[in-house]
């Protein structure tokens, strides 16, 4: 049994080793092995093997890879110019006009794409020369795409809830339907940003854009529905009960497929570049996700759960300021760290505290994803944005900074909205699944 | 897309292995998420199941990612976080690069020699999956170790040439092969774009 100085310690090494540039894997991994040589002696060592096959001998893991690919496909397919097109049909009547479409299109986008740094790039080359011509203020025009790209692990589905499925051993399909309400929220949150300083401040949002003749807008919606049926049929399966969610990332890789065919697309150089990506990208998220299970599995051997939950119990902390010191913690961590490291470094010792409180694990999810994107716009680092800037490719990054401001207000009121009514996270799992 | 290790005969070669695994593990993709689609249209509509998809399932993500390992470490891929480290000066960027380069190859020999005693035990105890299909384990267990020991060989030579590099002062080379991947690099990785240059005095495309 240790005290929570040494989880502490452990903690602060764990991050210097991070920010003295080690990979972010062998970082928690370092520390997960130092714990144990420490404890239990040089023998703890001959555990590693069977943990990491333990560990990455995991069908529920097998969806990363497979909505990694799935993403690759469609944004590969060269898909998404025209459908910003036809959503901006749709979207641009609203005072904001064209603004709208940089959250309907990312929302859309990133839902099915399994890389939010995809997710911005693409859209970024799709909306920025769309807008050149345009009376919009280019903050405003940056910081909505980078809101929209930072939705996307929000709505399902998403890796984040895979991730944090597999380390707490919550129910991924559970969390993919609670993420359902809380995403659509979200977007609504954004887009009545939009809306309100078009009417505060109608200089700053462009003039009316032209209405689009009904017949031609129907025409074009065709596009939008590569994305809706990819969408549709991941989430149809799970939440019909008729797959899994790893069987369902394979109906969606099948799916897209005839969809790349059909714009032309499907070629041998394609599915080999998309192979690669999805490698690459799959295996520097596990690197990342074993070093954390194993840190994990030594934090358990040692008790510290346990420590921490009974340390939780003595201060006798309500469960609304638990969440909003922990809404405080993962607002000054995700200025510095990315997604990734800020949700496999922090659940090992974070979830026994929720648990211990009392917290839903389901509800916490929704939560610590939503915290998750909020760090993707949280300047100075946040990948999104210096992906946007790379391909808007001149003025300065702080242009962006300043166009994510109204985005992250909209995005902290959300996390009370989230933290005060927990039940928009889970009302639809419990209907689903039962309590 | 970047290669970190020196470009002769060899690492080429060695690098057209890796490459070559990655795209057999994308088809083998394809192929898994096909047989799962039979699963599921068979199971809801014809009553029946191929048994053992899910097995299958998993052994695969065991193997793909550590052979994944290989190639996101040889196109400079894995995640390290550059808030601080992109504040140093070249010289002591170099160091920490290299170390980095050395804890990684560490990390990864050690799990490769921890995963061939996983596979030796399994085959001295003739082990076998609690599944209908009863897999032996060391099958998919050999496959496993091999990608893993891949990886520790890439990781170590990748350690050595840094440290070579180190030795000899070449902070500069040494920064550039082995720093944190940019951006342009992690976006023409995932996305099918490319950035424009960047323009006269323009600031923040690199961090």
């Amino acid at each position: 049994m240790i005290g929570p100085v040494e989880v502490l310690l452990g903690l602060a090494l764990m991050l210097g080793l991070m920010f003295i540039g080690l990979h972010v894997g062998t970082a928690m991994f370092a520390v997960g092995l130092i714990g144990a040589t420490v404890y239990f002696g040089a023998p703890a060592i001959n555990a590693v093997g069977e943990q990491l096959w333990g560990a990455s001998d995991d069908y529920l893991l097998l969806s990363i890879p497979l909505y990694i690919l799935m993403g690759e496909l469609l944004v590969r397919a060269g898909t998404t110019d025209k459908m910003y097109l036809s959503l901006s049909d749709w979207l641009n009547r609203l005072p904001g006009g064209l603004l709208h479409t940089n959250i309907g299109a990312s929302a859309l986008f990133s839902a099915v794409s399994g890389s939010s740094v995809a997710t911005a790039a693409t859209i970024s080359t799709v909306a920025l020369p769309a807008f050149r011509h345009r009376k919009y203020d280019q903050r405003l025009v940056l910081g909505s795409i980078a809101a929209g790209a930072s939705l996307g692990n929000l709505i399902p589905p998403g890796i984040a809830f895979i991730i944090y499925g597999a380390m707490t051993n919550t129910s991924a399909a559970r969390l993919y339907v609670a993420g359902v309400i809380p995403g659509a929220i979200m977007t609504l949150l954004f887009i009545a940003t939009i809306l309100s300083i078009a009417l505060w401040k109608p200089q700053l949002a462009g003039g009316v854009e032209r209405s689009v003749p009904l017949r031609e807008k129907l025409a074009r919606s065709v596009h939008l529905l590569g994305p809706l049926v990819v969408f549709g049929v991941v989430m149809g399966s799970i939440y019909t009960g008729w797959a899994t969610v790893t069987e369902s990332a394979a109906l969606g890789v099948i799916v897209v497929l005839p969809i790349v065919a059909l714009y032309g697309k499907l070629s041998i150089a394609l599915l080999h570049d998309c192979f690669r990506a999805t490698l690459r990208l799959t295996a520097m998220t596990t690197l990342i996700l074993i070093g954390a299970l194993y840190l994990n599995f030594v934090l358990a051997m040692l008790g510290v759960p346990q420590a921490l939950a009974a340390l939780i119990k003595t201060v006798q902390v309500s469960p609304l300021l638990l969440m909003w010191l922990f809404a405080g913690l993962y607002f000054v961590l995700g200025i510095a760290l990315e997604t990734m490291p800020l949700l496999v470094g922090t659940v090992p010792v974070v979830f026994p505290i929720v648990v211990a409180a009392g917290i839903d694990p389901v509800f916490f999810g929704v939560f610590i994803v939503l915290m998750c994107e909020l760090s993707l716009l949280t300047p100075p680092i946040g990948m999104t944005l210096y992906v946007i800037q790379g391909v808007r490719g001149e003025g300065s990054i702080r242009e962006v900074f300043q166009g994510t401001y109204p985005f992250v207000a909209a995005m902290i009121l959300m996390t009370a909205i989230l933290i005060h009514f927990p039940q928009i996270a889970t009302f639809l799992p419990n209907k689903v699944y039962g309590p | 897309m970047r290669s970190v290790l020196p470009s002769n005969a060899f690492t080429r070669a060695f690098q057209g292995v890796i490459d070559a695994l990655a795209i057999a593990c994308g088809w083998w993709l394809i192929a898994l998420s096909a047989l799962t689609c039979v699963e599921i249209l068979g199971r809801k509509f014809f009553g029946f199941s191929l048994q053992g998809v899910d097995e299958i399932g998993s052994y695969t993500f065991a193997i793909i990612t550590a052979f994944g390992f290989s190639y996101a470490l040889v196109t400079a891929g894995h995640t390290r976080v550059d808030f601080l480290l992109s504040r140093f000066r070249p010289e002591v960027r170099a160091l920490l690069n290299a170390a980095a380069m050395v804890t990684l190859a560490a990390m990864a020999g050690l799990a490769a020699y921890r995963a061939w005693h996983v596979l030796a035990d399994s085959r001295a105890l003739l082990s076998t999956a609690p599944t209908p299909l009863a897999t032996p384990l060391w099958w998919p267990q050999s496959i496993w170790f091999a990608a893993w020991a891949l990886f520790a060989l890439a990781a170590v030579f990748a350690a050595a040439h840094a440290c070579v590099l180190l030795a000899a002062g070449r902070v500069k080379e040494l920064n550039k092969r082995y720093g944190p991947q940019t951006l342009e690099e992690e976006i023409e990785s995932e996305a099918p774009v490319h950035l424009p240059p960047p323009a006269a005095g323009g600031n923040g495309a690199h961090r």
